[in-house]
């Protein structure tokens, strides 16, 4: 991969990782306080991380976009909007 | 049994019948005489399509079922299906990409294809071909698991102590699935799709509202369920301490429970996408693009899963009765039959039903491309024209459900629980074939089998030593990890040794110089996209692109 693009790609690592890694860390949420709307605290905390990695994952998914199509023109291989 | 809830979901069946043979025209090709047709729906699905047919895909009848049931059951490692959900979503973004281009370069269609070109190995292809099917197959007999609790509690099973008549209604069913899946391939879960995510989306909404208002809203809910797990252990206190009896928890508060939690979510997330009918969905999209934009989207189905395992909870402060001896898979069905009015019943069945026909067609096609593409043309008959495998492909499905079919009625109902078990520990050691696959080719071919090899015989042969208070073998998916106390996920424990057989043997094999297979794939292959040369946008039967 050329070197412009470089940065753009570990940034979409990092918000991958963002995205997938919280729900793995059980110690830290697996808590009844505080309790919200009735909901202990290890229940609503993992059903906000859903949004929480959906607004990870969609970045990246704009910034690969961006990034995958500076590749391909780099390489001689411009992109052609194809299908969406 | 009532009229108004049995008349409403013989309608809503009849509907996805319609839909199902008409599938066969949305969006026509010139013939359905190959694979690329029948067996990944023209390869032209976009975002809107792709989203239904991947998400009725991956959140299956057994889920909606099984998730709440360990829920009520008081298992406190039930919730990882949300965590699991949630670590999907980046693991498809990072790889999916990758394989969709050398796929449609090369003209793959399983990712068993996929490995017999990178590697050069026909045995690697059979290994990946063989452990797909094993693992797919129990799967589909899930499903249909799912459906007979739901017939069960609608009262359309008969009291008939011959099996067949007992469960004709699942014949029936099932037999309209296979007819329609056979003339549409997978057209027809894709068509369908719409119509399950639909309902199911308009039960759950529903019923997640609905119901806690009549149960004194979820405060009320989580404590009952903790009154009602305190007492459980209090009483079998006794039972608990000799290991005749599972203590009952709202969430793990130890650490060996959470190890458990955390080592299930990966462990699952992980071999999702190894399985072959996620793998299908995956290859009928038009372009790179679309993975991974319903990469992005596809996790408001996470927040459904996670609201419906909730249901479990609803269902046990509810007070559902589920039998005796207890069998928690009818505590949905139950609390929707208990609790909602007849005709919305109706609704709430047809969505459990319908949700189990979309993945038991996307799992058949899977597993008939699987066959048709790694064992028939690859070892019985190679000059198999493209008819020849869309023809082969289709009785092959028909094949797998109806074995799927017998095997739930005429066995126990664990023999395919226990499977979907092991399905899930084996199909997790394709993963260095097919994913590492994807990056780099420094793996040894032999190196990858053996690794194979080992982590299979590892995950059964531990998977068979755990026993549970109801079961010998087979108990359930947690086993110590080696020289700790620490329960983990078999299917991971497993892998590990997969991967450190293949790092160890490939540098050994390479300074011997056995021979490495012939890579038919260049780095190019794996960015290519639609509108490229040689990649079709959609493919119609007078493409060739083999």
């Amino acid at each position: 991969m050329p070197s412009s693009s470089k940065g753009s790609w570990i940034l979409v690592g990092v918000l991958l990782v963002a995205a997938a890694v919280p729900c793995l860390a059980v110690p830290l949420y697996a808590k009844e306080d505080p309790t919200l709307a009735g909901f202990p605290f290890y229940f609503w905390f993992q059903l906000a991380l859903i949004p929480c990695s959906v607004l990870f994952t969609t970045i990246a998914y704009f910034v690969a976009k961006a990034a995958f199509r500076r590749d391909r023109a780099a390489a001689g291989r411009p992109w052609k909007e194809g299908g969406q | 049994m009532s009229a108004v809830a049995v008349s409403v979901f013989a309608f809503l069946f009849l509907l996805v019948t319609i839909l199902g043979f008409s599938a066969a025209r949305w969006r026509r090709a010139k013939s359905m005489d190959n694979l690329d047709e029948w067996g990944l729906g023209g390869r032209g699905f976009g975002t809107f399509v792709a989203w239904f047919l991947i998400g009725g895909d991956l959140y299956t009848a057994y889920t909606f079922i099984a998730v709440p049931a360990t829920l009520f059951a008081g298992s406190a490692v039930g919730f990882f299906a949300v965590p699991y959900t949630i670590l999907v979503y980046p693991i498809i973004f990072a790889f999916l990409p990758k394989l969709w281009s050398v796929s449609h370069k090369h003209g793959y269609v399983t990712p068993a294809d996929f490995v017999v070109g990178r590697y050069g190995s026909r045995s690697l292809g059979l290994a990946v071909a063989i452990t797909g099917l094993l693992a797919t197959m129990p799967y589909i007999a899930l499903q249909l698991v799912g459906m007979e609790v739901v017939l069960e509690v609608m009262g359309l099973q008969s009291d008939s102590s011959n099996w067949f008549i007992r469960d004709l209604p699942l014949f029936i069913a099932f037999a309209v699935l296979a007819a329609y899946t056979y003339s549409s391939g997978l057209r027809a879960p894709a068509l369908i799709a719409f119509v399950k995510d639909s309902l199911i989306y308009i039960v759950i909404i529903v019923a997640i509202i609905y119901i806690p208002s009549q149960l004194g809203g979820w405060g009320n809910i989580f404590d009952t369920v903790q009154n009602s797990f305190d007492t459980f252990n209090t009483e079998n206190a006794d039972a608990i301490a000799a290991g005749d009896a599972a203590p009952k928890a709202l969430f793990p508060s130890q650490a060996a429970g959470q190890w458990a939690y955390a080592s299930l979510a990966l462990g699952s997330a992980l071999a999702l996408f190894m399985y072959p009918h996620s793998i299908t969905g995956v290859l009928s999209t038009r372009s790179r693009n679309v993975i991974r934009r319903n990469a992005s989207l596809l996790p408001a189905y996470s927040f459904l899963l996670g609201l419906l395992a909730l249901l479990g909870f609803v269902a046990l402060a509810a007070g559902v009765m589920v039998g005796d001896p207890p069998n928690p898979q009818l505590a949905i069905p139950q609390l929707f039959e208990d609790q909602f009015p007849a005709w919305f019943a109706g609704v709430a069945y047809a969505a459990v039903v319908i949700g189990a026909l979309v993945p038991a067609a996307i799992m058949s096609i899977a597993a008939a491309n699987l066959w048709t593409r790694n064992i028939y043309k690859a070892y019985l008959k190679p000059d198999a024209t493209p008819q020849d495998e869309a023809k082969q492909a289709k009785i092959v499905s028909l094949i797998v459900k109806f074995g799927a079919l017998i095997f739930v009625l005429a066995l126990s109902k664990s023999y395919a629980i226990n499977l979907q078990l092991l399905g899930g520990v084996w199909i997790l050691q394709t993963l260095p074939a097919i994913v590492v696959g994807l990056y780099t080719r420094w793996f040894h071919r032999w190196a990858v089998l053996a690794g194979w090899a080992v982590g299979m015989a590892y995950g059964t042969y531990v998977a068979y030593g755990v026993s549970s208070p109801t079961q010998e073998h087979f108990g359930g998916p947690l086993a110590p990890f080696p020289g700790t106390e620490t329960p983990i996920y078999i299917a991971l424990t497993a892998f590990l040794l997969n991967i450190v057989v293949v790092v160890v043997l490939t540098p050994i094999l390479r300074a011997l110089k056995v021979p490495d297979g012939e890579d038919a794939t260049v780095a190019a292959d794996y960015t290519v996209d639609a509108g490229d040369e040689g990649i079709v946008e959609e493919l119609s039967s007078t493409t060739e692109v083999r």
